[in-house]
């Protein structure tokens, strides 16, 4: 049976990788071999569309047809903050515990809000970005050389002004 | 004014009828006419833009009041009756794949036979009972969908596939080439394709087989003289008619159907020894849409579209989106009829969009994708193989190749215990081989059989493993290609994947010869005559080898040029 446009067809697997590194295969063989894709070629896949997140964590979606994968990159606050913070590529297996305590602009912080903004719950543009000051909090750095949770209580106080959109 | 101008003038009429003036012809940019023989042969008719269409904007709406499916089907019912108007020849509501009669308390003996039909077999029912060409000589009854029955294909005769495969009456017009189509599907069809068609032929026969069983029965309980009337009329043409337009035309849409218990049908000798093997999804939730169904099928990187824009055809059809969507609350609730059903369907509908980086130009095409279909699923569900095998989802099944290979080369006993490895990895059959993404490949799981099959491993060690699994010695063979499968290792030694590619070389080349000898046969049955019905089913044939060929002829040139798969 073939109903036209059949959304079951569609298979989506997440998953973490490391920007722009072929990581080992071994996270991924398991759930795709059997679907007939090749890890080794998928791994290089998922290097590829993550080249502008290079040494970050980031989520991947891949979305599989017929033994066909497409992969995406799921964007993510905290993917976002780090990749604002602007640091240097790190080889994540020689250095651990890697502490994030870098500056970010609040526009930049209201950037990541709009492109965040479909995901949140808010009611408003500045209900997002207090989500994402919360997210800059965990992630360790501060925004515009203060901390994160400073900054949500100055958009309270109204000292601090968030755009409408 | 030709007939179809007619059909396509009634069914919109009725269309903003009956979604009462809120959707309206001029709001959709599409107009409906022959697909012009240029570029695609036999394409028949298709949606057209009547105007420049901006990226992302909305092209068509369908009303979901419009749409035919089995809870649609009800609320015209409901409203038939309400209005007095002669009773319809309808699905009867226990058959309906969400009634709820057979869960009321104090029915009769019949609630212990599940008499529930799934949305394929309504829809099949529907339609063969209100065929235009038959109803027109029975009485008159009301015909809620009349204006788009009447738009649908008058028979699936000869073109569709399956038809081949079902002898037509005496009497009907193709009886003649019947012969001649049922060899060339017997005799010179890939077998993956000819397999993929008895398949569909199956499926029918079963879901024909439950109508033929359940109808009489539901009658017996509960006598209804007009319907029994039409029912001893409809033939098995008219079913057949009936389950093709279903199989080739509907799009998925979610209806919220209760699922159909496992314990149901137990009596099989009723139900046409139906068992709920299907799954649901497929078989209750899909809806027939008016105008939409006109649209043809198209896949990205095509160049076989046609458009008025450029006679030079150098611009490709943009391939248009289908999305489901809520209708605003106004155009489908007025019906003033309760329900047990969740509100949710009742707005459900479909909306086709232009592509959102490239805009759709006056007199383009407007096509989209059916699904991630190869050849030969399309050809054996809908009956046609798209042009110039540029179809990216295309694949050839080498399962009897790659096993037969496998039994010259190792003992029964050792292909069953190497299957058993394969099956408790998830890697056994559905070896395929692609074109697409290029370079043409072997599929994933063909070179994961194959690298087992090429590994020396005693019988003793593969029994151990199959045994215990989590058996942490294991033959150092084997090892290698258990953590191939978890990903550790690329291959398993180069001797290894020197004879896989070998064996896929021998394979291709095998296949090779075989679709040469098969498409010249075809050259000889094309001979006696180059036009009509049976010169288009022997193209079409000729098609799904080539297609074929050009991926044996890839993955061929791929391993003679050491791409690494």
């Amino acid at each position: 049976m073939a109903p036209k446009v059949d959304p079951t067809e569609i298979k989506i697997i997440y998953l973490r990788a490391t920007g722009g590194e072929v990581g080992s295969s071994a996270a991924l063989a398991p759930k795709i071999g059997p679907l007939g894709l090749s890890p080794k070629k998928v791994g290089e896949d998922i290097a590829k569309a993550t080249g502008d997140w290079k040494g970050l964590r980031v989520t991947v979606q891949l979305t599989i047809q017929n033994r066909q994968a497409a992969v995406s990159v799921v964007p993510s606050a905290s993917s976002m903050v780090i990749k604002a913070l602007k640091e240097p590529p790190r080889d994540r297996k020689k250095e651990k515990n890697i502490k994030h305590s870098g500056n970010v602009s609040f526009d930049e912080i209201v950037d990541v809000a709009r492109k965040m903004a479909h995901k949140s719950l808010a009611k408003n543009l500045a209900g997002t970005v207090k989500e994402i000051l919360g997210t800059a909090q965990s992630v360790g750095c501060t925004v515009d050389g203060k901390h994160p949770h400073d900054v949500i209580e100055g958009i309270d106080d109204g000292s601090v002004e968030v755009p409408e959109e | 004014m030709t007939s179809d101008d007619d059909k396509w003038n009634r069914l919109t009429a009725w269309m903003q009828d009956l979604s009462q003036g809120q959707w309206k012809l001029e709001d959709q940019k599409v107009t409906f006419r022959e697909v012009p023989d240029l570029v695609s042969v036999g394409a028949g008719r298709g949606l057209f833009a009547t105007q420049d269409i901006e990226p992302g904007s909305t092209i068509l709406t369908i009303p979901a009041v419009t749409l035919l499916h089995p809870r649609n089907i009800e609320r015209a019912d409901h409203q038939a009756q309400t209005a007095k108007a002669p009773s319809p020849l309808t699905v009867p509501y226990r058959m309906l794949p969400h009634s709820a009669i057979n869960k009321r308390p104090g029915g009769t003996a019949m609630k212990q036979v599940e008499t529930r039909i799934t949305t394929t077999e309504a829809l099949a029912l529907y339609l063969s009972l209100n065929r235009p060409l038959a109803t027109q000589t029975a009485d008159s009854a009301y015909r809620p969908w009349a204006a788009y029955l009447d738009a649908l294909p008058v028979s699936f005769r000869p073109w569709h596939p399956l038809t081949w495969l079902v002898k037509p009456p005496s009497d009907d017009a193709n009886h003649q080439d019947w012969d001649k189509m049922n060899d060339l599907a017997e005799n010179y069809l890939p077998k993956t394709a000819y397999d993929k068609l008895q398949g569909v032929l199956e499926r029918y026969k079963r879901h024909a087989a439950m109508l033929r069983n359940g109808v009489p029965m539901v009658l017996q309980e509960e006598p209804e003289e007009k319907l029994e009337r039409r029912w001893s009329q409809v033939t098995e043409e008219d079913l057949l008619w009936g389950w093709l337009n279903v199989n080739t035309r509907t799009l998925y849409l979610q209806l919220d159907m209760p699922p159909i218990p496992n314990t149901a049908y137990a009596d099989r000798s009723v139900t046409g020894g139906r068992t709920r093997t299907e799954p649901d999804s497929e078989q209750q939730n899909h809806a027939m849409a008016p105008l939409l169904d006109l649209a043809n099928h198209s896949h990205l990187h095509m160049e076989n579209g046609y458009s008025e824009a450029d006679a030079d055809a150098s611009r490709r059809p943009q391939l248009c989106a289908v999305h489901l969507v809520e209708e605003s609350a106004t155009t489908s609730s007025k019906s003033g009829i309760k329900s047990d059903a969740p509100p949710g369907w009742r707005k459900r509908t479909f909306e086709v969009s232009a592509p959102k980086n490239a805009g759709i130009k006056k007199g383009d095409e407007i096509v989209f994708a059916y699904g991630p279909h190869s050849d030969e699923t399309l050809f054996a569900e809908y009956g046609f193989v798209p042009l110039e095998g540029e179809n990216p989802w295309n694949e050839v099944v080498v399962d009897d190749l790659i096993n037969a290979a496998w039994q010259k080369r190792e003992t029964r006993t050792m292909v069953a215990l190497k299957s058993e490895v394969l099956e408790m990895n998830g890697y056994l059959d559905e070896y395929t081989m692609h074109a697409y993404p290029s370079p043409p490949h072997p599929s994933y799981r063909l070179l994961t059989a194959l690298r087992l099959m090429y590994i020396q491993v005693p019988e003793a060690a593969l029994q151990k493993y199959i045994d215990n699994p989590t058996n942490k010695e294991v033959h150092p063979a084997l090892q290698a290609f258990l953590e191939l499968l978890m990903g550790a290792l690329d291959k398993i030694s180069d001797d290894n994947e020197k004879a896989v590619r070998d064996c896929i070389r021998n394979v291709c080349l095998e296949a090779l010869e075989r679709i040469e000898q098969k498409l010249t046969a075809l050259q000889l049955l094309h001979q006696p005559r180059t036009f009509g019905d049976v010169a288009d089913a022997i193209r079409m044939v000729e098609r799904l080898w080539v297609d074929n060929q050009s991926i044996f002829h890839g993955v061929m040139q791929s391993i003679d040029q050491g791409v690494i798969f």
